[in-house]
């Protein structure tokens, strides 16, 4: 089930991008297509009815979750967020060099 | 031993943040240290990062292709941070991380590290690639490039879920037949961006022709023969080849639409840009004919197009008048031309030949044609840019220091020496194109007979 939603936020975000003239809506959709990614990879490694994998006196055996997903999505969502930061920097530097965040209202730019 | 290959440049990455007044020293040593520890190894060796063995750990494989590679990468570093005058210092820092992750990208044995790794270069050519003139056109690299990051882990994690790991040759040993033309499809769409196929290289002719002499040629020698050595690490040796003939179709789709759209440009900065893309294109289709003749004829071209590239795109920037005042450049800028081109005599003409040999003993006669058409459109182009530049305006002098001058006029003296004897190329494009085909051995070097 979680898988759907995922693929449907990915779809989202790619429809955002196809659909909007506005940068920062760019940036936005990339979001959503970064969490629809992370979430996919989150529930590849559930497992139903299984716990964190921590070892502690209370988990003596190891009844976990798949550990390795969770360790790439934090990786994922580290250079997602670095992505982001850096999108924003640039959409600052268009606005500053065209005045306007609209594809179609910036002048001289080739499309 | 390997590791240090991605270690000293991080090192000097961070070195040049606190010292700021190394950094021009730390470009040239850096990539130097490198280019001795590379004389040094011998491969084929394979370093298993913090002592966790393959599959579980990631490996770090020097073999023959990743040797060659890093080689030429390292090299053509050293080549551009000797010509100072392309460069702006400020940039020096990302220019070593570049450097980093590119190393990283050739060496890594783990299909999750070479996501981060791609991503790391991505963000470094992202930074590369802004200036001052066209922050939109870095922009719409960024958002193209960041989808096809995702892409990338998307058909990662989808070889994570049928094999149950991420080691590169196991994936390639245990991969299910029936799940490899999704993770194909999304590995296309993922490398596509960054290898400039057709329907993702939009961003190109906005980024190369920003302005600033360094990005294209960072950007089209550097990343791109990177790339194009990953696309063939990914669908040679991981996925057994499978999938080629979409590559083949997009790549010869790529030739014709970047010639066509270079010929149409007023602009010489985006024609050359729009040729990168068609260039890019021949390397693929090449790449996915599959045969040990017709891989080796396409790391040759790329080797051609890379040296061509290095000395076009700074002339073409800070010479955008003429070439009456400046011989020297001219001269050197006309001979890369024409090798692009693919005149006998000249480099191109060696990889072209090649590629059409290897494509008719395959006994496909698109590719052929494709190139032979491209070639007529090139020459259309290139000779009116060539004729323009020599003819129609004297242009002023340029701020092209004498240094770089004779730098670039060697590296074409070069190209005339490859095309007269192609062995030096030949025999390095052929070690890479045996060592990626040979995947028995790259899962024996990497698992250890497991």
């Amino acid at each position: 089930m979680v898988y759907y939603i995922s693929i449907a936020l990915i779809g989202v975000g790619i429809y955002g991008l196809i659909s909007q003239k506005n940068l920062f809506k760019h940036l936005v959709s990339l979001s959503i297509i970064d969490t629809g990614v992370n979430i996919f990879l989150i529930s590849i490694g559930y497992v139903e009815g299984k716990e964190a994998p921590i070892y502690s006196i209370f988990t003596p055996t190891a009844n976990f979750v798949d550990p390795l997903p969770q360790a790439l999505v934090l990786t994922a969502i580290v250079i997602g967020v670095g992505i982001l930061a850096l999108g924003a920097v640039l959409v600052v530097r268009v606005k500053e060099k065209y005045g306007t965040l609209n594809v179609e209202e910036m002048k001289d730019v080739r499309r | 031993m390997i590791s240090l290959l991605i270690a000293i440049p991080l090192l000097g990455a961070f070195t040049s943040i606190i010292w700021k007044k190394v950094t021009d020293v730390l470009l040239i040593i850096t990539p130097i240290i490198n280019l001795s520890i590379l004389a040094i190894l011998r491969p084929t060796l394979v370093e298993h990062l913090g002592g966790w063995k393959a599959p579980f750990g990631i490996p770090l494989v020097l073999d023959n292709a990743s040797y060659i590679t890093l080689f030429i990468i390292n090299s053509v570093f050293l080549l551009l941070s000797l010509n100072r005058n392309l460069f702006d210092l400020n940039y020096g820092t990302v220019f070593l991380v570049l450097l980093t992750s590119t190393n990283g990208l050739i060496l890594t044995g783990d299909l999750f590290n070479s996501f981060v790794f791609l991503e790391i270069t991505a963000v470094s050519s992202y930074i590369l690639a802004y200036h001052n003139k066209n922050p939109y056109g870095a922009y719409k690299y960024l958002i193209i490039g960041s989808v096809a990051g995702a892409f990338y882990l998307l058909s990662t994690i989808l070889a994570y879920v049928n094999t149950g790991s991420l080691n590169m040759a196991h994936v390639s040993q245990t991969l299910n037949s029936s799940v490899i033309p999704a993770i194909a499809l999304l590995y296309v769409v993922g490398l596509g961006v960054e290898a400039k196929l057709f329907p993702l290289a939009g961003w190109v002719p906005d980024v190369y022709a920003s302005g600033s002499p360094m990005t294209p040629v960072i950007l089209g020698s550097m990343v791109t023969f990177t790339i194009m050595y990953l696309v063939g690490r990914i669908f040679l040796s991981v996925l057994h080849g499978s999938f080629l003939n979409v590559l083949y179709i997009l790549g010869l789709i790529t030739v014709v639409f970047g010639e066509i759209s270079a010929l149409r440009q007023n602009d010489l900065l985006r024609a050359l840009a729009y040729s990168s893309v068609a260039q890019a294109g021949l390397v693929i289709s090449a790449i996915s004919l599959k045969t040990s003749e017709a891989i080796t004829a396409g790391y040759f071209h790329s080797l051609n197009d890379v040296t061509a590239k290095l000395i076009l795109f700074p002339i073409a920037v800070l010479i955008s008048k003429g070439f009456g005042k400046n011989k020297i450049p001219g001269i050197a800028f006309s001979i890369a031309s024409f090798s692009v081109i693919g005149f006998p005599l000249f480099a191109g003409f060696r990889s072209k030949l090649l590629i059409l040999l290897s494509a008719f003993s395959k006994g496909d006669y698109v590719l052929p044609a494709v190139l032979l058409f491209a070639g007529v459109v090139e020459v259309a182009y290139f000779i009116r840019w060539n004729v323009r530049l020599w003819h129609e305006s004297e242009g002023e002098e340029c701020e092209m220091k004498k240094h770089t001058q004779f730098i670039l006029l060697a590296l074409s003296l070069f190209i005339i020496y490859i095309g007269l004897f192609p062995d030096l190329y030949l025999s390095v494009s052929e070690k890479i194109a045996k060592s990626l085909l040979n995947v028995s051995s790259y899962i024996e070097a990497v698992l250890g007979g497991m």
